[in-house]
């Protein structure tokens, strides 16, 4: 099936999120430490993964200040990244690796991202219903040096684009989408979420560079699919855009907040009007 | 010394015609207030028959009469209003002080114009959701846009909460127990009250908002703009 406007209105919408909320709140961390070994059967038997004590991490190369390893120590040697055989999962923070043996010593300095970010198409009460499940499991599976694999962690954002519609804008054909971005911001305390909230509500007349489906960077093992990946570029690739023509943030207030099961989240919502005028495709 | 020569009929005839235009531009200015009038009265009680208003201020205990939620529920509890609360003053208390009025601004000209005629993002901020702290998310635009089931959720949840601090003894509430909780609720046949439905947006503010601003623009001139109606010449 070939990628329709809306894949490109996603992706477009995720990598400019993570952009734009790094950019401004330098919200990540350099990092230096072990990379600790488990077990992860999703994972073809001669891989081994490594985890860090953090969930994602930072691989946009387009900020001065965030470092983006090319390889790391394993038993004292440098072992560069191939993008095949050994790479860093960002999505999950371990390192993946072909062949290396379970009882390696494997170190390395890293950027570890301090929200983290999540594209989803559940609604927003599943979220919250899934938060609290996802946390029930992360409590019964403590580990100090790692977390589990493909488990979402606080703070997060989670993002979905919904509703879509076209007006007729101008004579043959052109019409205005119009499509509404949300964020649902689960954080710990209210200074984060009121940095998040802060940040996005300045976005008011921003625009997003429309890009293609397959511009999304990351493969299916959460690692850049050509080993290096910078916004910039996109920035500077993709002409065509598009515009936040209204951006509404609301919080959870701490009324209704302390009834509920995950009161020791804060909650609050983005809702980003994006419109664009296109031709159908 | 030069004598003054008074045509008194003459300026008996001019004063009368001007006493006549004069009243005769009150007279019209009058008139285009009433319709103005008119159209503002049609406006409010449009508003407070449309489905979703009827159904809102039939409060919690109402049926889903507006269709939104498939018939189930209603969309006071969905929204989750608290109940002594009244969400459509908040509207009402925009739509009321809209006052009509008019001068000369000009001999032969009136100008009509309007006060108070709210903005619609003034009825998006004076309704917001019942859980947010007070400002964001409209629950007025939501009817239009879409509203999520959170509201059901926050509710539900104080509900199980409220029976657990009256029964004398506290729910353990925890994830798996709400889960169980909320579907046992939501496969029960008999419950309609917090039945969990995908909510269906329909037309609201807005289209009743655009249907009144056309109303009042047709009735004044070409050239008129909310707030000021300009008659220019109308009543030469």
């Amino acid at each position: 099936m070939k990628p329709q406007f809306q894949h490109k209105l996603a992706t477009s919408y995720l990598l400019w999120f993570e952009n734009y909320f790094f950019k401004k709140s330098e919200a990540y961390s350099l990092q230096t430490g072990t990379f600790t070994n488990f077990s992860d059967d999703r994972l073809p038997p001669e891989y081994n993964a490594f985890g860090v004590p953090f969930k994602q991490l930072m691989y946009d190369s387009s900020f001065a200040n965030v470092y983006i390893p090319s390889g790391l120590y394993v038993d004292g040697n440098f072992l560069p990244f191939d993008n095949e055989n050994y790479f860093l999962d960002y999505e999950n923070g371990r390192f993946v690796g072909n062949g290396i043996p379970t009882g390696s010593q494997i170190t390395g300095t890293y950027t570890a991202k301090d929200v983290n970010i999540y594209y989803t198409n559940d609604t927003e009460e599943n979220i919250v219903l899934n938060v609290q499940e996802s946390i029930d499991r992360s409590v019964n599976n403590v580990h100090s040096s790692y977390y589990d694999p493909y488990q979402q962690k606080m703070p997060a954002i989670y993002l979905s684009n919904q509703i879509s519609q076209n007006k007729p804008f101008a004579f043959g054909g052109m019409n205005e989408t119009l499509t509404q971005g949300k964020a649902v911001i689960l954080t710990y305390n209210s200074f984060e979420l009121d940095t998040i909230m802060s940040i996005f509500a300045d976005t008011y007349n921003e625009n997003i560079p429309l890009v293609d489906f397959d511009a999304h960077p990351i493969n299916e093992f959460g690692s850049p699919k050509t080993g290096y990946y910078s916004y910039n570029d996109i920035e500077k690739t993709y002409s065509k855009q598009i515009f936040i023509k209204n951006v509404v943030t609301t919080k959870m207030s701490d009324r209704i907040r302390h009834h509920n099961l995950i009161k020791f989240l804060y909650i609050g919502f983005v809702d980003f009007e994006l419109s664009i005028f296109r031709y159908r495709s | 010394m030069n004598n003054i020569t008074l045509n008194i009929p003459s300026i008996m005839e001019k004063a009368d015609l001007a006493k006549t235009k004069y009243w005769r531009q009150n007279f019209a200015a009058r008139g285009i207030l009433d319709q103005c009038n008119k159209v503002k009265n049609d406006f409010i009680e449009d508003f407070l028959y449309h489905p979703v208003t009827k159904e809102i201020l039939a409060g919690p205990t109402s049926s889903n009469t507006s269709g939104t939620l498939g018939g189930y529920g209603n969309l006071f509890s969905f929204i989750g209003f608290e109940k002594d609360q009244k969400p459509i003053d908040d509207i009402l208390n925009l739509l009321l002080p809209i006052e009509f009025d008019y001068f000369f601004s000009q001999k032969t000209e009136v100008t009509i114009y309007v006060r108070n005629f709210p903005a619609i993002d003034e009825i998006w901020n004076a309704t917001p959701m019942p859980w947010s702290d007070g400002g964001g998310r409209s629950w007025a635009k939501g009817i239009e846009s879409g509203i999520s089931g959170l509201n059901y959720y926050v509710n539900f949840e104080r509900e199980l909460k409220s029976k657990a601090s009256r029964s004398g003894y506290g729910l353990e509430l925890n994830s798996e127990k709400f889960r169980k909780t909320l579907s046992d609720r939501q496969t029960n046949q008999d419950s309609t009250s917090f039945k969990l439905r995908r909510y269906t947006p329909t037309s609201y503010i807005t289209m009743l908002f655009q249907g009144y601003r056309t109303r009042l623009n047709k009735l004044l001139s070409p050239t008129n703009k909310i707030p000021l109606f300009r008659l220019a010449g109308l009543l030469k």
